[in-house]
């Protein structure tokens, strides 16, 4: 099946190089969005040939993801994946999550940090996730291991109900939630995300504003 | 009406002032057609309530009586807040709208873009 890689990207100068290169080496088809950076990192993504996307200003990764999205579903993309910018999610991880998915009936394939023993995150990373994990879990009642993972696989043509409106890093949360709603099937596997010095020192998603407003969100 | 004048507070004359200049602003937008007609009737009647309340404030007095709120400056704090709270919520779902709007806008730039150079 036709699949591509959607790589949301917001001043990744440094980074966005060697992301590309790996997946284009690992055979994958990339459509990379750059959500208005103030750096050179789509100069950086036009050195590549890869599908190339820019936001004329910066919206957040829930609304560069959209718009990659809907990108490969106009090019005709049947199977589409969610991957960082930052090198964190491996390529053979990508391709766990995309042959997961088109050897299964399963229309989402979520890689999770939480179901893989030999996963080693940073102790504040940790402890941010297991809290998210909570919430999503106790409060928004997610049944998902791994409520803010970016790397996920799905069928183009469940886009219509997958459909996310959050433009920031509350997608994550918003598309788990419309999974849930809309008894979508899906599965969760195992995946091993690489954490260095640079990604450990990055914002932590979701920050506490994010979780109220999803909070305030479920409540309406 | 001269007697009365005279013994107007300052507070009084303050505020009759205040609108007395903001109705005239609002006439020389309508005439520059800046204004609609209807809009400048609709805030002319709503100023002209708050001078006659400022000048007669035993209005406000007989309309709390009738509406068995207490005071005229309570009922003038609810009215307030009311209006204040309904202004918050309106201004929230209009910024709402414009966000969506916003993105809307960006992502079909950015589709058009991504399209055309591929």
């Amino acid at each position: 099946m036709k699949t591509c890689v959607v790589i949301p990207a917001y001043n990744e100068e440094k980074r966005i190089s060697a992301i590309l290169s790996s997946l284009l080496e690992a055979d994958f088809e990339v459509i990379a969005v750059d959500d208005g950076s103030e750096d050179a990192t789509f100069s950086e993504i036009k050195k590549f040939p890869v599908t190339a996307a820019r936001h004329v200003l910066n919206l957040g990764q829930g609304a560069a993801l959209r718009a990659g999205t809907e990108l490969a579903i106009d090019l005709g993309y049947e199977i589409i994946v969610h991957a960082d910018a930052d090198g964190q999610h491996r390529p053979e991880d990508i391709r766990k999550v995309t042959e997961a998915l088109e050897l299964s009936e399963f229309n989402v394939i979520i890689g999770s940090r939480f179901l893989e023993v030999g996963q080693r995150l940073p102790f504040k990373k940790r402890l941010i996730l297991l809290l998210a994990k909570l919430f999503s879990q106790k409060i928004l009642k997610l049944p998902f291991s791994d409520p803010q993972s970016g790397l996920r696989a799905f069928r183009a043509n469940i886009y219509k109900q997958l459909c996310w409106q959050a433009d920031d890093f509350a997608h994550c949360s918003e598309i788990l939630s419309l999974i849930a709603e809309k008894d979508i099937s899906f599965q969760e596997i195992p995946i091993i995300v690489n954490y260095d010095q640079d990604t450990s020192s990055k914002l932590i998603r979701p920050k506490i504003r994010m979780g109220w407003k999803m909070m305030i969100d479920k409540i309406l | 009406m001269i007697k009365y004048c005279e013994t107007m507070t300052i507070f009084q004359i303050i505020i009759l002032l205040v609108i007395a200049i903001i109705v005239l602003k609002s006439f020389r937008k309508l005439l520059r057609k800046e204004l609609s007609i209807w809009l400048f009737a609709i805030w002319f009647v709503l100023w002209l309530a708050v001078a006659l309340v400022s000048l007669f404030p035993v209005i406000i007095n007989r309309l709390a009586d009738i509406l068995g709120v207490g005071r005229g400056v309570d009922l003038m704090i609810y009215a307030g807040l009311f209006i204040l709270f309904y202004l918050v919520f309106r201004l929230s779902m209009n910024i709402v709208k414009i966000n969506k709007n916003f993105s809307k806008i960006v992502k079909e730039i950015t589709l058009d873009r991504a399209k055309n150079e591929k």
